[in-house]
């Protein structure tokens, strides 16, 4: 990666081999609020990416800011790759539970009044042996 | 009316993003595209308004509707 310090703005040259040209995007799109962003070249070659600081962003901390956004979304697009795998399979895990059923409202009234209303219920009215403090 | 004449490079620069910044972008200024080699004239409706700086903003606005579509 080559800099180049023009009088209000940067030229970063980019080696697509190293940084690939989603990664170079995302960068840029970091830094579309603090500076002015133009890309040229060839993105099979070098990537030139023109970086030119809007309002009180000094230029050297925004090609720096830049250079980091770039390793960031490097590091982060790879471990992408290399979890891929893992990731595909615990979906499918996910996706392939047991078929379950979907119960909507009606079901639920349904059953709920489908019962013999004599049926001794599960939980029995505890009220009666309810204690009052004051005793 | 002042005008910027600028170049974007459709290697890196989506044709279809373009157009539809230039859309968002006619209330501003009056944008001149040429598609195939994507040359671009800026004329500032505002007199207050630099043509260059809206070019530059032009460009920043592509790449953030480029930026969207992707992840749309």
């Amino acid at each position: 990666m080559e800099t180049r310090d023009e009088n209000n703005f940067v030229l970063i040259e980019v080696n697509p081999e190293i940084y690939s040209l989603d990664v170079v995007y995302s960068a840029a799109y970091v830094l579309l609020d603090r500076a002015y962003i133009r890309l040229d070249g060839n993105p099979k070659e070098k990537i030139i990416v023109e970086l030119m600081p809007k309002e009180n962003c000094p230029l050297e901390q925004l090609k720096n800011e830049f250079n980091n956004e770039l390793l960031s979304y490097a590091f982060h697009k790879s471990q992408i790759e290399n979890t891929g795998e893992i990731r595909k399979i615990l979906m499918q895990r996910a996706l392939l539970i047991p078929e379950t059923r979907v119960v909507g409202k009606e079901d639920l009234l349904n059953e709920e009044f489908s019962g013999d209303p004599n049926e001794t219920c599960l939980f029995e009215d505890s009220s009666k042996d309810e204690i009052p403090w004051e005793e | 009316m002042e005008s910027f004449e600028g170049h974007l490079n459709l290697k890196f620069y989506n044709v279809d993003s373009i157009e539809e910044s230039i859309k968002e972008f006619k209330e501003v200024c009056e944008i001149l595209f040429d598609k195939y080699s994507g040359k671009i004239k800026i004329s500032s409706l505002d007199e207050e308004m630099d043509s260059e700086e809206i070019f530059r903003e032009f460009c920043n606005y592509v790449l953030g509707v480029m930026k969207n579509n992707q992840v749309i």
